[in-house]
């Protein structure tokens, strides 16, 4: 987006009764099923909802050639993506013209940048285990950071980073960020019918700008202005707390909910905590109606 | 019509989660519309399935 031939693809349901119109910003390598009971929920309670399928995801335009690869030249492409999404669609068709964001991890760090810089636009906005910092199982940040200045002199922008790889149709429940088994099944089962939901792993030029825009989220945290709370997992093996910490220090207006038995996807928690979670998400958005 | 989503039931439990996807969350998906922002300029929109 920005260009003339690449496209952004969309999905929304406009509820006739609408109280408020929800975006959700979705997270790395995420397909649209991944949100259908929260679309149907959003949309159940009363609002209309808007779901943008982020560059290099789903149907939407890839600035590399294979689809399980998460590829972006530059992170703020995402956010100016969700800017002219926001400003041109969502903003037309809503009814009420009260926007909410809803966003999940690497759509977290989106909507965390997006909030920074436009900010008046939200009424009430919403970071589910926001990717503040991201979770390199065990390697110091200076080895990664040493990896990525190696990567960019070596030419290896495409390459998929260590120990991430394209979908290999394998089945990872119990280890992944899901804890219902039912939901994880079917999110699978979605995935492993279409070739564009079979995006899976990052590459270090992702990494590089997912890097620097983390940074960025953080040191800019008090700018944003729109009243927002943050959901953080106790059990997330995706993204570390202690970039969301040093988000929450920059900014105490934001309120943070946490779950201590819950892994990243809080939406895909067990009974108990998922529904304490969207009942919490349903009452934020409520009171802003 | 807006649902209150305090009532019982509204959300879907794990031992009902086939059965209602099935009867509730897969007819609903047809209300979505599916469309394409175009660039710079809007849009190709159509009214699909996902």
């Amino acid at each position: 987006m920005g260009d003339e031939d690449k496209n952004i693809h969309y999905y929304y349901a406009i509820n006739e009764d609408e109280k408020a119109t929800i975006v959700i910003s979705h997270g790395f390598s995420e397909h649209f099923p991944k949100y259908h009971e929260m679309f149907y929920y959003f949309y159940e309670a009363g609002y209309s909802v808007f779901y943008i399928e982020h560059r290099g995801h789903g149907y939407s335009y890839r600035e590399i050639d294979e689809l399980d690869k998460v590829h972006v030249l530059r992170f703020q492409s995402y956010v100016d993506d969700l800017k002219i999404f926001i400003d041109t669609v969502v903003k037309e068709k809503s009814k009420t013209k009260k926007l909410f964001l809803y966003s999940h991890s690497m759509g977290g760090c989106i909507a965390s940048l997006y909030l920074e810089q436009n900010p008046d636009e939200m009424k009430a906005a919403v970071l589910s285990s926001p990717m503040h910092q991201l979770n390199f199982r065990g390697n110091s940040p200076a080895m990664v950071k040493l990896l990525t200045v190696w990567s960019k002199i070596a030419g290896w922008d495409k390459r998929f980073l260590p120990g991430q790889h394209g979908f290999d149709g394998i089945n990872t429940y119990p280890n992944c960020s899901a804890q219902s088994q039912k939901r994880h099944a079917y999110l699978f089962e979605e995935k492993k019918k279409n070739k564009y939901y079979q995006t899976n792993g990052g590459t270090y030029k992702w990494c590089r700008e997912s890097l620097k825009a983390m940074d960025e989220a953080i040191k800019n945290a008090g700018k944003i202005k729109t009243p927002c709370i943050l959901f953080q997992a106790g059990l997330d093996t995706m993204v570390e707390p202690g970039g969301q910490e040093k988000f929450l220090a920059n900014n105490p207006a934001i309120k943070k909910y946490y779950y201590p038995d819950s892994k990243h996807e809080l939406f895909n928690a067990l009974d108990a905590d998922r529904k304490k979670y969207y009942e919490e998400v349903l009452d934020f958005y409520g009171s802003y109606v | 019509m807006v649902r209150d989503y305090k009532e019982k039931g509204f959300f879907i439990g794990e031992n009902d989660y086939e059965k209602r996807m099935e009867a509730e969350v897969i007819p609903f998906l047809s209300k979505i519309s599916k469309a394409i922002l175009w660039g710079m300029r809007i849009k190709i929109s159509t009214i699909t399935t996902p």
